[in-house]
């Protein structure tokens, strides 16, 4: 667990240490939670506050698109870098340098993720007030669930699909495009309203659960895949 | 720092026929090298003779087919994390970590092979100035020349005080200048420690100079083998004369301290030790006797054996 969370920090750090390359991540996030938390639960508040499906944007597309880009860049760079193998030579073992990579993905994208659901909080809060409909806007318990719950499920079975996707492709900018492809096909029936989400226990607590079953096969076999692909860059 | 794996009298490289295969193509064809405590042991070989390869095996990266290859005693697949934990390397690809400052490359490796806080601020501190980087501790690597990331890269595989340091081609690509300067940081970590090197290069100037034996390879399999004497006796200063008669070059040769005498009908060569400056071996040969044709210095000895070894060398 202490490498895990040794490569994480560096992978974290590699990320926001440089002054350029912190500064144009930070408005890249500060951006993701303007426009979920922010722009669009004030300009589709009757939605929100009513717990549409439009609530998806958070729990749904987020972790969906970013885990499985930021993962597959993660991943597929390492690759196209060629620095896998001096990695590979120090004394930490495979499986901590694929967990803490991916746990450095979470996080990111879990930041985003809670910091999103709680400005959408105070922004739905504004409108009420702006609005004069009085009263303190909070979400219901199963829909709170399903924004920190069911996303952090969601985002572990993206991150684990995007390394997949990254070992596959043949560049990094191939395996983006194609997680990106994938999130939206995966979301079109709900985007479409082909099927509808109901925010009730019955409902998210299954849902979440069977993401972390989904997300534990997949990240099995990405750990596979991922110490199958160390070892042929080893060969390389 | 040092785990005690083995009795310290184990040789700290031990391979025996090793074979080492990517599929169907094998990369080293049973080979057998050993290096003991304190030696730099070079491999020197053309593309592909199978030095990279060798390296690999030595960290575990690479399951030997057939024979067997001990580091510091140990099965380095079995035992990976152990024996990682003892070497320091500088690969091909360095590894190094663009995004983050020299400091902090440093001090990731440090946590890595769990170097105690405060034993590894002072030891990163230390190497960042005896590898010239203090002033540029706070910079990006991605902003250092390459000769600067080689150093970086030095001083890191020496941060935790490893048994064994690996060097996989650590001046390749670099210019004339800064090869020089990696050159003479390797040779201070050479003299400095009772650490056991291995160093893979196509420089023979750097073989000469840095290595104690060097093992010539050719499409995975030894071909040559020279030990420290017989070393210098390829590498050194060699003065050429007129040929004499063998009883006069042997007088030569003891009055000036030559290492070796070779002679042929055209041609009388003393061969120097090459910590020997060239006017002082010329002026020896000449101020005894001998008619001085040329002083010939550095790498044509083993750049011969090594074109002879892998067959390149002229008809």
């Amino acid at each position: 667990m202490r490498d895990v969370l040794l490569v994480c920090r560096k992978e974290l750090a590699e990320v926001f240490s440089s002054h350029a390359g912190r500064r144009a991540h930070l408005l890249t996030m500060a951006g993701q939670v303007g426009v979920f938390g922010i722009l669009i639960p004030y300009f589709m508040a009757p939605l929100w506050l009513n717990e549409t499906p439009a609530l998806s944007f958070i729990f749904l597309l987020l972790p969906l698109a970013l885990s499985s880009s930021q993962s597959a860049m993660v991943f597929a760079g390492e690759r196209e870098r060629g620095t896998l193998e001096a990695l590979l030579a120090t004394p930490l073992s495979v499986p901590a340098l694929f967990f803490g990579k991916a746990l450095a993905v979470l996080v990111q994208v879990y930041g985003i993720i809670v910091c999103s659901t709680a400005l959408s909080v105070a922004t739905l809060n504004l409108w009420v007030r702006v609005h004069g409909l009085g009263g303190t806007f909070m979400y219901s318990g199963p829909a709170l669930f399903a924004l920190l719950g069911l996303s952090l499920a969601l985002a572990a079975l993206a991150t684990s699909a995007g390394v997949i996707i990254s070992l596959r492709a043949s560049s990094v900018r191939t395996a983006q495009m194609t997680t990106t492809l994938l999130s939206v096909f995966c979301l079109l029936p709900l985007m479409a309203g082909w099927v509808t989400i109901r925010f009730a226990w019955n409902v998210v607590l299954p849902a979440t659960l069977a993401l972390l079953a989904a997300a534990a096969a997949v990240t099995g076999l990405a750990l596979v895949r991922f110490a199958r692909a160390a070892s042929i860059s080893v060969q390389r | 720092m040092r785990e005690n794996t083995q009795a310290e009298d184990v040789n700290v490289i031990e391979a025996r026929d090793l074979v080492v295969s990517y599929g169907d193509r094998r990369a080293l064809q049973g080979v057998s090298v050993s290096a003991g405590q304190g030696e730099v042991l070079g491999l020197l070989g053309p593309n592909g003779a199978g030095k990279s390869t060798f390296v690999r095996a030595c960290l575990g990266l690479l399951r030997p087919a057939a024979g067997t290859i001990r580091v510091l005693g140990l099965d380095p697949v079995a035992h990976g994390e152990t024996v990682r934990r003892q070497i320091g390397f500088v690969l091909e690809k360095t590894g190094l970590s663009e995004a983050l400052d020299c400091r902090a490359n440093l001090r990731f490796q440090g946590e890595v092979y769990r170097v105690e806080p405060g034993r590894l601020r002072a030891r990163i501190e230390e190497l960042l100035e005896r590898f010239g980087l203090a002033d540029r501790a706070r910079d990006p690597v991605a902003s250092l020349s390459k000769g600067l990331k080689q150093r970086l890269a030095l001083a890191r595989a020496l941060l935790h005080e490893p048994r064994l340091i690996l060097l996989d081609e650590p001046t390749s690509g670099l210019d004339p200048a800064a090869a020089r300067e990696v050159r003479g940081l390797i040779a201070s970590v050479v003299t400095d420690n009772a650490t056991t090197v291995l160093l893979t290069t196509h420089n023979m100037v750097e073989a000469e100079r840095l290595c104690d034996t060097v093992v010539i390879l050719r499409q995975g399999r030894v071909v040559r083998r020279l030990d420290a004497r017989e070393l210098a006796g390829v590498a050194g200063v060699r003065v050429r004369c007129r040929p004499i008669s063998a009883a006069r070059a042997e007088a030569i040769a003891q009055l000036t301290g030559a290492a070796e005498v070779r002679r042929t009908e055209k041609v009388t060569e003393f061969v120097f030790d090459p910590t020997v400056e060239p006017e002082e071996a010329r002026r020896g040969v000449a101020d005894a006797g001998g008619h001085v044709l040329e002083v010939v210095r550095g790498a044509g000895g083993l750049e011969e054996a090594y074109l002879s070894a892998t067959g390149r060398s002229n008809p």
